[in-house]
């Protein structure tokens, strides 16, 4: 291996790699200090500068890396799918019911985004892909109206698991997280504790402005976990380092494409190395 | 964060105004800021790069050394060089062709092409009084075809009928032949979103391209994207040979520095951009309000 100084031309190439992966200027900089103390000027082969770089991504995320847990005293265990357009809620709740139904839980989906364009009838395809039963309103109805019928309805059949799918809404439109905030009141009204997850679904390619969308949407509807989608992609989601580090909020999967198995969990070992160009381990 | 950007500067280069004479820290410094200012506003490290290089030799000329306020002209001079770098004014959809003309949407999964492809086709019709057909290439996505159908439906303009099973390809050419032969003159294909690094996929939209020869190949692309904006505007550009970049979510609260990454490694005009979930939420890009945005101002 060539060794190589860590001298302020290295650091300036590792502070690259985690301004490309979107960890954005602060958050780069307190790992770039972090990873040079006690070894500026050190000669170090530039593999292990990269194991040292992802040792401490992965530290922010270790904590956050948690699973998520269906308590099964809840029937239905009712989760929230929340998020800004296109993010992919509508997916990851088709990938989740797979999930849940390989777990041998009954799953019913509710159709709560009523303004998009077929939004209803793509849930109803992963509804069926998945054998979870879906409870829809014609396009148009309210939404708030839906997620009540639909825990009614989850309730008396006994279901275990109810997801509710919402619309996307940008986080600085004040009508709309309203609404949302509406939602989450209506079904408060039927179960206390509910919903007993809030997902809040990020966009791997988006930049800074996920830290906005985790910090609103938490206030407006009390997020209780991440997932990062479209990891697949060419984006390494290196805003999620920041949001971990300022939110704490548990990640508990990424999305992998579009299919309905690519799903996984959060691993923050994994991400870590990926954000530092490591090879995947086996 | 404008104003933060500019006392920023003021307070580096307006104390040396007396001195008479700039030193290569003082402009470091200042470009430091400058640098902060557009990664923060997602400008990909590239585009900084090569931008804080032609803001650095006009910084360091005598405009700004004989200012009164060094720091306030050096804001002034990254405003225009921003500006000058998202390019003109008023470009817009070029149609000038013999019909059917065919205009290609593509993408990352869920920019907003199928959302983009009803505005713009109702921005066609009832604005230019063009006849328009809509085709959806989206074979992948759980109801792709139903959502462009509703959509053309809301806006009052044909989509092809779906008939399943057909490839994108297959799908594209029975557009430009129903297009022909209904005397259409313009036909819209939205294709399924796509990752970059997929090489099947992305070889599908080539051959999409090659079966219709569109006049108009358009990225879609969403302005909240980081840093990867660059390799999805450069990776679509060489596969397909983009003609224009819409710009969605322009109603996010985000900085935009997707524009100024996505123009400068393509040179490609942002012909339009969209501004809300709605099908009337399309409107022309103004670079002038762009680059205050991604300033913060
Ligand atoms: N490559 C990739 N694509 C994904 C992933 N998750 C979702 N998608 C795609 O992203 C697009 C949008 O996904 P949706 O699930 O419709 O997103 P949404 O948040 O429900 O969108 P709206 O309801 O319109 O706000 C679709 O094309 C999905 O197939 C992922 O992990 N990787
Ligand atoms: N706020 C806002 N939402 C938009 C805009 N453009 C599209 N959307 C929303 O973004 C989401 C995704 O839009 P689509 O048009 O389905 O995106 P797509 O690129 O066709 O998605 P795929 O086909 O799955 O790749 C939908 O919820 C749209 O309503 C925009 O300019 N502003
Ligand atoms: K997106
Ligand atoms: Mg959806
Ligand atoms: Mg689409």
């Amino acid at each position: 291996f060539v060794r190589r100084k860590l001298d302020a031309a290295a650091l300036e190439d590792l502070e690259d790699i985690l301004i490309q992966a979107d960890l954005g200027v602060d958050t780069t900089d307190r790992i770039i200090k972090a990873v040079s103390a006690g070894r500026y000027d050190k000669e170090i082969s530039a593999d292990e500068v990269k194991q040292v770089l992802a040792r401490e991504v992965e530290t922010t995320l270790t904590p956050v890396a948690q699973p998520l847990i269906i308590d099964a005293s809840h029937k239905p265990f009712v989760i929230l799918m929340i998020g800004v357009n296109g993010a992919g809620k509508t997916t990851t709740i088709g990938k989740l019911a797979q999930k849940f139904r390989a777990e041998g839980r009954s799953v019913m989906l509710a159709a709560g985004d009523t303004f998009r364009a077929a939004a209803i009838e793509q849930l109803k395809v992963w509804g069926e892909r998945t054998g979870a039963t879906v409870v829809a309103r014609p396009q148009g109805s309210d939404a708030a109206g839906l997620a009540f019928d639909a825990l009614k309805e989850a309730k008396e059949r006994g279901v275990d698991v109810l997801m509710i799918d919402t619309a996307g809404r940008l986080q600085n439109k004040a009508g709309l997280m309203a609404e949302l905030e509406k939602i989450v009141r209506v079904v408060k009204k039927f179960d206390a504790g509910a919903p007993h997850a809030a997902l809040l679904v990020l966009d791997a390619t988006t930049g800074q402005n996920a830290v906005n969308q985790v910090e609103i949407f938490a206030r407006t509807a009390g997020v209780t976990g991440l997932v990062m989608t479209k990891l697949d992609g060419t984006a390494r989601g290196g805003i999620l380092v920041s949001i971990a580090a300022k939110s704490g909020l548990p990640v508990h999967f990424i999305g992998v494409g579009e299919s309905v198995d690519d799903l996984e969990p959060f691993s923050a070992r994994d991400f870590a190395r990926a954000i530092a160009g490591l090879p995947e381990e086996h | 964060m404008f104003e933060s950007l500019s006392e920023k500067l003021s307070g580096i280069l307006d104390s040396l105004t007396r001195r008479g004479a700039l030193s290569e820290d003082d402009v470091n410094a200042a470009l430091r800021e400058v640098r902060r200012a557009l990664l923060e506003a997602d400008v990909a490290l590239e585009v900084v790069r090569s931008f804080t290089d032609k803001v650095r030799s006009r910084a360091v000329g005598a405009e700004v050394i004989r200012s009164v306020t060094p720091g306030q002209m050096v804001v002034k001079i990254v405003h225009d060089e921003l500006v000058a770098m998202l390019g003109a004014e008023g470009e817009t959809l070029d149609l000038e062709a013999v019909p059917p003309v065919p205009v290609l949407m593509v993408g990352l999964q869920g920019s907003g092409k199928t959302t983009t492809t009803a505005k713009i086709a109702r921005r066609l019709s009832e604005r230019n009084k063009r006849k328009v057909l809509l085709a959806s290439l989206d074979t992948r996505r759980p109801a792709a075809m139903e959502q462009l159908a509703v959509l053309g439906e809301q806006v009052g303009v044909a989509t092809l009928p779906i008939v399943p099973g057909q490839s994108a390809v297959q799908i594209a050419r029975r557009a430009m032949e129903a297009a022909r032969f209904g005397g259409y003159d313009v036909v819209m294909l939205d294709t399924a979103g796509r990752v970059t690094i997929d090489e099947e996929l992305m070889e599908e939209v080539a051959q999409v391209k090659a079966a219709t020869n569109p006049h108009e190949v358009l990225l879609v692309a969403d302005a909240l994207t980081g840093q990867d904006a660059v390799n999805t505007a450069r990776a679509f550009d060489s596969k397909v040979g983009v003609t224009g970049i819409v710009l969605t979510r322009m109603d996010g609260d985000g900085r935009g520095g997707a524009a100024l990454s996505m123009r400068g490694v393509t040179g490609k005009p942002i012909k339009l951009v969209g501004t809300g979930e709605k099908i009337d939420a399309l409107e022309e890009f103004h670079p002038q309000r762009v680059a205050n945005r991604i300033l913060g101002m």
